[in-house]
C-alpha cells in the first residue's frame, strides 16, 4: 500500500516535469515562486489556480499532468505532498532545459 | 564450557540436573547468581568448581556449606557492624572465621541431608556465642527495655542484672563522665565503662558476659527461648528464621525447610512481594484467571529455589565507593556463566573507578568486550541492568530497570555502526568552552530518539562553538530513521522473527545515501556566508517540525541552482525521503544542513 502511494507522487512529479519541459526558465521560475508561496500558506485554491493557468497556456504538454491530477484522490493533509511533487517536477524540468 | 552461548539450550528437563543453570525468571536467576557469588566469596570456588562439587554431593553443598557460608556472610556483614567495641569486634571476627570450616562428621553421614544440616547448624551456633553475647550486652546502652509478658528464667535473671548495671551507671554518671572525659550530652557506652578500673558497673558487666558464655556452653541453648542465632535481613523478613522471637530449635527447623524448598512444609506458598520487593503483591498480581500469584509449586522443577531467593541480595554488585552511582546493581543476561563473568568484571572495575560515573557506559564497555570473546548476540538481546539504592520493607529508592530491546541489540552488534555510535558528542553549551555531552550509544540503549541530539549538536556547529562529528551524526540519524520505521510497523511481523538482521544493511544504505546528498549540497552551495543564513533558517523549521516551511525555503534556494545533475539527485532525495515521509523526514533533512555548514 505504501509503495503504491509512493508511486503516485513519483508519477505526478514525472508528469509535471514533462509538462513544463518546453517552457522557458524565466516563466517556470515565476510560476515556481508563486506555487511555493501558495503552498507555504496552504492555500489550495490559489495553488490550483496558478497551476491551471500555466497548464492552459501549455495545453498540449499538460494533458497527462491534468489527467494524473484528476485521477489522484487526495485528502487535505496530502496537499503538501501533491504540491511539492509538482514543484520538484518543475524544478527538475527547469534545469534540463538549460538557462536562457 | 567451550560451546558458544547461543548454542546452549535451556530446557525444563535440565532443571533437575545438578549443574547450575539460569531459569529465565530474572529474580530467581539473580538469586542463583547470588548463591554463586556467596560460595565464591566465602570458599573461593569458581563456577566450574561449584558445579563440580554440586554434582559430586549436592546435599553437602546446599545443606552443609551453604548455611555455613550464609551465616558467616550475614554475621560478618550485618551483625558485626553493630558491635562498637573495637576489641570485642576483633575477637568476634576471629571466632567467625571458623564458621565457614565444615565440621567433622562421622563416616556414612555425609549423604544424609538432615544430618549434614544439623551438624552445620550446631557448628554455627557454637561459633557465634561471643557475637550473640555481645549483642545481648548492648541492651545496657539502651534506656528503655521492651518487656515481654512471658520470659524465661535466664532472661529474667539477665534483665535484672542489666537493670542493676544501668542503675549503677546512672548513680555514678558524673564520675564515669569525668573518667571517660565525656561531655554532658555524649552517650556512655557499656564497653567504655569496662575500661575504667575500680568501678562497680565494669565488674558486673564482665561477670555478666562470662556468665552468659558459660550458660551457652553448659546448658542446651536450643531449648532456651533466650538464645537465638542473631541472623537478620532487611530484605527477607518473611523467612521465619529471621524472626526475633524464634528460638534456636525453631530457627533450625525453619532454616532447614527453607533449604529444602518444599512448599508443603514451608511457610511461603507464593512468590510475590512478601518475598522480593521487586515483585507484585498477591493482590496486585492481575493474572487472576490463570493463578492468584506465582505459587511455589510452579517452580517445583527448580531445586533449592528458596536458597536462591535467599541469596537474591548477594547477586547484586555493591558499590561502597563515594560516587553518584547506584548502591547496588546487577547485570542480567539469560546465561549464568556470562552474567557471572560480567558482574565479576564490573565489581573489579568499580573498585578501580574514580572518574567515570556512568553505569551503563561502564557496563556496556565490559559487555561489548566480553561479547567479542563469546560472540553472543543472543545474550545482548536479552540483557537487563537492574539497580537500586535502598530496598527494604519501608522504602524502595532509586530502583531502575534498563533492558536492551532486541532490535537495538542487533544494531550495536555490528562493528561499523557501533564504532560510529560509540562517541560522546556535545549537545549543549554550559559555559564558555564547557559543554554537556551525550553518548550516542547510551541514548540508543535507552530507546531515546537520536535526531534531537544531532539537531542540538549541529546547532553548536552552526554557532561555531564546536566542530561537527560528521560520521557519527550521519549514522545516528540513519539509525534513528530505521528504528522509527520499524517501531511504526506491527510488532510480530516477519521481520521480528527474522531477528531484524535486515536493519543493519538498511542503516548502512541510508547512511551512505545521506552522506552522498550531504556532499551534493556541499558542492551546490559554495557561498559560506549565504549558507550560514540558510542553515539557520532551515534549522529553525526543523526545530518547529514544520516540514512545509523547510521544503519551501529549500525549494526557493534550489530553483536558482544549476549543478550538472547534482540538483536532480537532491530533488529525488527530497521528493522520496522528505516530501513523502511523515515519520522520519527530520532525519533526512539534517544531513542537508550538514552539507551547508561542513
Amino acid at each position: 500500500m505504501d509503495e503504491h502511494q509512493d508511486d503516485k507522487w513519483y508519477w505526478l512529479k514525472e508528469k509535471a516535469k514533462n509538462a513544463f519541459m518546453n517552457s522557458s526558465d524565466n516563466y517556470k521560475q515565476k510560476i515556481l515562486f508563486n506555487l511555493l508561496n501558495a503552498t507555504k500558506t496552504g492555500d489550495q485554491n490559489r495553488f490550483f489556480n496558478i497551476l491551471c493557468r500555466a497548464m492552459v497556456a501549455n495545453l498540449e504538454d499538460s494533458r497527462e499532468l491534468a489527467t494524473k491530477i484528476s485521477d489522484i484522490s487526495f485528502k487535505n493533509k496530502d496537499f503538501e505532498k501533491l504540491s511539492y511533487s509538482i514543484i520538484f517536477g518543475i524544478i527538475v524540468s527547469k534545469n534540463k532545459h538549460g538557462g536562457n | 564450557m567451550n560451546t558458544t552461548l547461543s548454542e546452549q539450550i535451556v530446557n525444563d528437563k535440565n532443571m533437575d540436573n545438578t549443574k547450575l543453570e539460569f531459569t529465565g525468571n530474572w529474580f530467581i536467576d539473580a538469586g542463583m547468581l547470588g548463591f554463586v557469588n556467596l560460595m565464591e566469596e566465602v570458599y573461593g570456588w569458581d563456577l566450574a568448581e561449584l558445579n563440580q562439587r554440586i554434582s559430586d554431593n549436592k546435599d553437602l553443598v546446599y545443606y552443609g556449606y551453604f548455611p555455613l557460608a550464609y551465616a558467616y556472610q550475614n554475621f560478618s556483614n550485618i551483625q558485626l557492624s553493630k558491635i562498637r567495641d573495637p576489641e570485642a569486634k576483633k575477637d568476634i571476627k576471629n571466632e567467625l572465621k571458623d564458621i565457614k570450616d565444615m565440621p567433622e562428621m562421622g563416616e556414612g553421614r555425609w549423604t544424609n541431608a538432615e544430618d549434614i544440616f544439623k551438624n552445620a547448624f550446631e557448628h554455627i551456633v557454637k561459633k557465634s556465642y561471643k557475637l550473640t553475647v555481645e549483642l545481648k550486652l548492648m541492651i545496657i546502652d539502651k534506656k528503655e527495655d521492651k518487656k515481654k509478658k512471658k520470659v524465661s528464667d535466664i532472661e529474667e535473671e539477665f534483665n535484672k542484672k542489666v537493670i542493676e548495671i544501668q542503675n549503677i551507671i546512672k548513680n555514678n554518671e558524673n564520675e564515669i563522665r569525668e573518667a571517660l572525659n565525656k561531655k554532658k550530652k555524649q552517650k556512655i557506652l557499656y564497653y567504655e565503662i569496662e575500661k575504667i578500673k575500680n568501678n562497680g558497673a565494669a565488674e558486673k558487666i564482665k561477670s555478666l558476659r562470662e556468665e552468659l558464655l558459660k550458660k551457652f556452653e553448659e546448658t542446651n541453648p536450643k531449648n532456651e527461648n533466650f538464645f537465638r542465632l542473631p541472623l537478620s535481613n532487611k530484605f527477607f523478613t518473611n523467612f521465619l528464621f529471621f524472626q526475633p522471637g524464634w528460638d534456636l530449635s525453631k530457627q533450625e527447623k525453619a532454616f532447614y525447610s527453607v533449604i529444602k524448598s518444599d512448599d508443603s512444609v514451608n511457610e511461603l506458598k507464593n512468590i510475590g512481594k512478601t518475598l522480593n520487593k521487586f515483585l507484585l503483591t498477591q493482590k496486585d498480581f492481575n493474572n487472576e484467571f490463570y493463578t492468584s500469584a506465582l505459587p511455589v509449586s510452579m517452580f517445583q522443577n527448580i531445586k533449592f529455589i528458596f536458597v536462591y531467593l535467599l541469596c537474591f541480595d548477594e547477586g547484586f554488585v555493591k558499590n561502597n565507593q563515594n560516587n553518584p552511582l547506584p548502591r547496588s546493581f546487577l547485570f542480567y543476561s539469560p546465561n549464568l556463566n556470562f552474567s557471572h563473568k560480567i558482574n565479576k568484571k564490573l565489581k573489579i572495575f568499580f573498585n578501580q573507578q574514580d572518574k567515570k560515573y556512568d553505569l551503563l557506559k561502564i557496563t556496556l564497555n565490559q559487555v561489548i568486550d566480553s561479547l567479542y570473546e563469546h560472540q553472543s548476540k543472543w545474550s545482548l538481546e536479552s540483557m537487563y541492568i537492574i539497580q537500586y539504592d535502598t530496598l527494604d520493607n519501608q522504602k524502595q529508592e532509586g530502583v531502575e530497570f534498563i533492558g536492551i530491546p532486541k532490535i537495538q541489540a542487533v544494531i550495536i552488534m555490528d562493528d561499523t555502526i557501533r564504532e560510529n555510535l560509540n562517541k560522546s558528542i556535545p549537545y549543549r553549551k554550559k559555559a564558555k568552552g564547557k559543554f554537556e555531552y551525550s553518548w550516542i550509544l547510551q541514548e540508543l540503549m535507552k530507546g531515546k530518539p537520536l535526531s534531537p541530539i544531532i539537531l542540538n549538536h549541529l546547532t553548536l556547529k552552526i554557532n561555531e562553538e564546536y566542530y561537527l562529528s560528521l560520521k557519527s551524526s550521519i549514522y545516528a540519524l540513519a539509525v534513528d530513521k530505521c528504528l522509527r520505521k520499524v517501531q511504526k510497523s506491527i510488532i510480530f511481523n516477519q521481520d521480528f522473527f527474522k531477528n531484524h538482521d535486515f536493519i543493519v544493511d538498511e542503516i548502512k544504505r541510508t547512511a551512505s545515501i545521506m552522506s552522498l546528498n550531504k556532499n551534493c549540497i556541499f558542492n551546490l552551495f559554495p557561498n559560506k556566508d549565504e549558507n550560514k543564513r540558510l542553515s539557520y533558517e532551515l534549522l529553525a523549521t526543523i526545530k518547529c517540525k514544520d516540514k512545509n516551511s523547510f521544503l519551501n525555503v529549500l525549494s526557493k534556494e534550489l530553483i536558482n541552482k544549476n549543478g550538472k545533475g547534482k540538483e536532480k539527485l537532491i530533488e529525488l532525495y527530497i521528493q522520496k525521503n522528505i516530501v513523502q515521509n511523515d515519520i522520519s523526514w527530520e532525519c533526512y533533512a539534517l544531513p542537508l544542513i550538514m552539507g551547508l555548514v561542513v
